[in-house]
């Protein structure tokens, strides 16, 4: 692929995944519900129009981007960042902390990981509860795979050795650790687990809102007692329904948003991939 | 005495171009027969044709393969030109008794043919066991392979990633001899190795199989050994057509 | 005139831990008393078989090793003993070619970009001036139509060309090589060495490590062969032949009988298999380790109790 398309996509992905981000941090700053602009469309309110309540259908996708995206990119990051570790402690050779590591990875890699995270999120107390929590449990047990991922790069590239010729010639700390190691031969693969990370997160979101409504039990992921979000986008777009049912709603707008994170995340995985 | 091998005319192709053209060689018991060339010539393709391992396709486009010792009257190649993938697995399949017994294979690379989650000495008498007659004490045999290629008897203990390059080279070759074969084929095994080291490992080859009246086919590129041990020499030409890396 | 490199005295110890914690450590010395020069223009050879210590010398003259004791002077300024701070900004005048090429090499780099790096970072050229430069060093090695390679992609010549490129198109003062052709088949060998000798700058010193004794002839002003960390014999191969019984094995493998033991931990560690023992004196070569002696041809030394030569 050529590299100036390579950078157009990835520019389109980060611009993407920054749009979200705003939007999520927006919630709190659009316009309260007015009932005089009860299902007005585009024109009177943008840029989608408002419910029957008069609030900014925009509210809900700010919803949504809010509870998912965010703990998302933490998530995403927590284990880029780890990735990054592995692999630097391979090329940098301190073998006694590497095997610490690796024991206590092995440890936390064997653990069940669906339990683990149905557990956190039965215990979490009622003004704890949030999607971000979950989604750094999800992390911390993705963190094994995504650093012997990307020790296995570290040691496929010579390891000490590459290390020591590129010292050799005169290359400085900086430039062998951050660009060649890091920037250059890391950066796919931890780009990739942080995205894998980041859509595994908000499909958590989905199937934790899905079950809590499925099972009428409050929000796993929600402090507030108002329900999920699931609920709240099936209040409010009772116009645009195709479907009845709050889990067709649920569905629907839950894949929608999927669908955009996935676009994100393999966008910018694909763009930062390995020559 | 009969031959060991007779190939005629093996030409072999790959889909861009003829890998090997027309190559002809007999191998007799107890001589040497060095095969030459330059590089990308087709000299560990056409020994490995020997042994029935065609690994390209198309693969064969003609040839005669007989094992006169054998089996005088039969071609094993017949049958395999133009019969893609399945008949080449056919070969491999019917020559798969004679390798490893009556053909050793000591390949270029020799250490990543070892395998690694098994010690020498359990390999050597993995490879001491496809004898006809078993030896009268099987740890003094694999010492005295061991000794026949420069290692301690402590190597028999260790494990391939427990030693350098040039030592599981030398450990491949002692496995490669271990089961008496009939016939050495011998990749290079001289590569990477020191001149006194070189000519120890060609001497063990040679007298190995002299001592048992085995033939021995060695791809080599010195001129040295070659000029010393080699009873025939068939010379592969350089690749046509190809554009050959410097 | 200053040599490019002066090794004094060098000693190098290896200390092996024991199987259990409370073992006593192993001490395995690698080099012990090595002493040479390399001229402006001289491409010196350091022959002998693995673990002669050829290899531990070329490391430390490059400072990728300390050494236990002596001196490494470049020219003309203590090297050994510097700080890797010190050193860093001198490594772009001496430099290093290792033997695992591809080892040395980034995969996500092509080619020319390795060399662009390279002339950018260390040359501080501009990126312009850098990519001409490093088209141009890379099709003198006959890289040329290979720039936007892979280092996967790459023939084993090919991929030791490309740190070639890399190391020349710095200009250095010294390149120290280690066995640039170990692994490539015998036509590739030529083309790699005369790619190194060929294009290294005038006045330019080279430390070639090898075990072929006959590559060393050819491309090689001097030759210094080792045998258990000490050089056994210093020759300029278009002067004079190998004497040393040792390095004449070397030299021509079938000459003579092949040694079988192992080497002598006292006096001349060559004795067991030295045809020349005898005229030694026997008692000699089991008390004293021989020192190196003139030879009647100028620059050729031996280290043998047996060769008529000029004392010490």
């Amino acid at each position: 692929m050529m590299r100036e398309r390579r950078g157009a996509i990835l520019l389109a992905g980060v611009c993407l995944l920054a749009l979200l981000l705003l939007v999520g941090l927006a919630e709190d700053h659009l316009p309260a519900p007015d009932l005089s602009l009860s299902n007005a469309g585009p024109g009177a309110l943008p840029p989608f129009g408002a419910d029957e309540k008069g609030r900014s259908l925009l509210a809900y996708a700010a919803q949504g981007a809010s509870v998912a995206v965010i703990p998302a990119i933490l998530a995403g990051l927590f284990v880029g960042g780890f990735g990054v570790i592995g692999g630097l402690l391979r090329a940098l050779g301190w073998s006694r902390l590497d095997s610490w590591i690796q024991g206590i990875s092995e440890v936390v890699g064997a653990l069940p990981r669906m339990v683990v995270l149905l557990v956190v999120a039965l215990i979490l107390p009622e003004d704890q509860r949030g999607l971000l929590p979950i989604a750094l449990t999800w992390g911390a047990l993705a963190t094994p795979g995504a650093m012997d991922e990307a020790a296995a790069v570290a040691e496929r590239l010579g390891g000490a050795r590459f290390v020591e010729a590129l010292k050799a010639h005169g290359y400085s700390a900086a430039r062998i650790y951050l660009y060649h190691i890091v920037v250059l031969n890391l950066r796919p693969v931890v780009v990739r687990q942080g995205a894998e990370v980041m859509m595994q997160v908000v499909f958590l979101e989905i199937a934790f809102s899905y079950l809590a409504r499925v099972e009428s039990y409050p929000s796993f992921t929600h402090p507030d007692s108002v329900s999920s979000w699931a609920d709240l986008l099936y209040l409010g777009y009772p116009s645009l329904a195709f479907w009845e049912g709050t889990t067709a709603h649920a569905l629907g707008l839950g894949l929608g948003l999927v669908a955009f994170v996935a676009v994100v995340a393999l966008s910018t995985s694909h763009a930062a991939r390995a020559r | 005495m009969s031959a060991l091998i007779e190939l005629r005319d093996l030409t072999i192709r790959s889909p861009q171009r003829r890998l090997i053209e027309g190559v002809s060689l007999t191998i007799h018991g107890g001589k040497v027969t060095a095969l030459v060339g330059p590089s990308g010539a087709g000299k560990s393709l056409s020994a490995r044709a020997c042994m029935g391992v065609i690994d390209v396709l198309p693969g064969l486009e003609r040839g005669s393969l007989v094992y006169p010792e054998l089996d005088p009257k039969k071609d094993w190649y017949a049958g395999v030109a133009g019969g893609g993938a399945r008949s080449h697995a056919g070969l491999l399949a019917a020559t798969r008794h004679l390798r490893g017994a009556w053909f050793a294979y000591s390949p270029q690379a020799a250490s990543s043919a070892l395998n690694p989650g098994r010690t020498l000495g359990r390999q050597l008498e993995l490879a001491i066991a496809r004898r006809s007659t078993p030896p009268a004490n099987l740890g003094e045999e694999i010492r005295s392979l061991l000794r026949g290629v420069g290692l301690g008897p402590e190597a028999a203990a260790a494990l391939p990633g427990e030693l350098s390059g040039g030592m599981c080279q030398r450990a491949a070759l002692a496995i490669a001899i271990a089961p008496k074969p009939r016939l050495v084929v011998a990749d290079e095994p001289e590569t990477g190795l020191d001149p006194v080291l070189r000519r120890a490992v060609v001497e063990l080859l040679v007298q190995t199989c002299k001592e048992h009246g085995a033939g021995l086919l060695l791809i080599s590129h010195h001129s040295d050994t070659i000029d010393r041990i080699a009873d025939d020499v068939v010379r592969l030409p350089a690749p046509a057509g190809a554009g050959g890396d410097l | 005139m200053s040599a490019v490199v002066a090794v004094r005295g060098l000693h190098k110890t290896f200390t092996q831990a024991g199987p259990w914690p409370w073992s006593p450590a192993r001490e395995i010395p690698a080099v012990q008393g090595v002493d040479f020069e390399v001229a402006e223009g001289e491409v010196v050879a350091l022959v002998g078989q693995s673990g002669s210590g050829k290899t531990t010398v070329s490391r430390i003259v490059l400072g990728l090793e300390e050494p236990t004791a002596g001196e490494i002077w470049l020219d003309g300024k203590r090297w050994d003993g510097l700080s890797e701070a010190e050193r860093r900004p001198q490594r772009v005048r001496y430099q290093y070619v290792p033997q695992d090429a591809l080892g040395a090499l980034d995969p996500q780099q092509t080619a020319l970009e390795h060399v662009v790096e390279t002339l950018g970072a260390l040359g501080r050229l501009p990126p312009k001036e850098a990519l001409d430069r490093g088209r141009e060093i890379l099709s003198r090695l006959g890289l040329g139509a290979r720039e936007g390679a892979l280092p996967r992609e790459m023939s084993g010549g090919e991929q030791r060309r490309v740190t070639l490129a890399r190391v020349l198109a710095l200009e250095p003062r010294l390149v120290v090589a280690d066995e640039p052709t170990s692994g490539l088949d015998v036509d590739r060998r030529e083309s790699v060495l005369e790619a190194l000798v060929g294009n290294l700058p005038k006045g330019s010193g080279c430390i070639l490590v090898t075990h072929d004794m006959a590559e060393a002839r050819g491309w090689c002003n001097r030759v210094l062969a080792m045998l258990a960390g000490r050089v056994i014999e210093e020759v300029d191969l278009q002067k004079a032949q190998p004497a040393h019984p040792y390095a004449r094995i070397l030299f021509d493998p079938w000459s003579g009988p092949l040694p079988r033991h192992p080497l002598a931990r006292s006096g001349c560690p060559f004795r067991p298999d030295c045809p020349l023992v005898d005229r030694g004196g026997l008692s000699r070569c089991e008390a004293e380790v021989p020192a190196l002696r003139p030879m009647l041809t100028a620059g050729h030394r031996v280290a043998c109790h047996a060769l008529p030569g000029d004392p010490p």
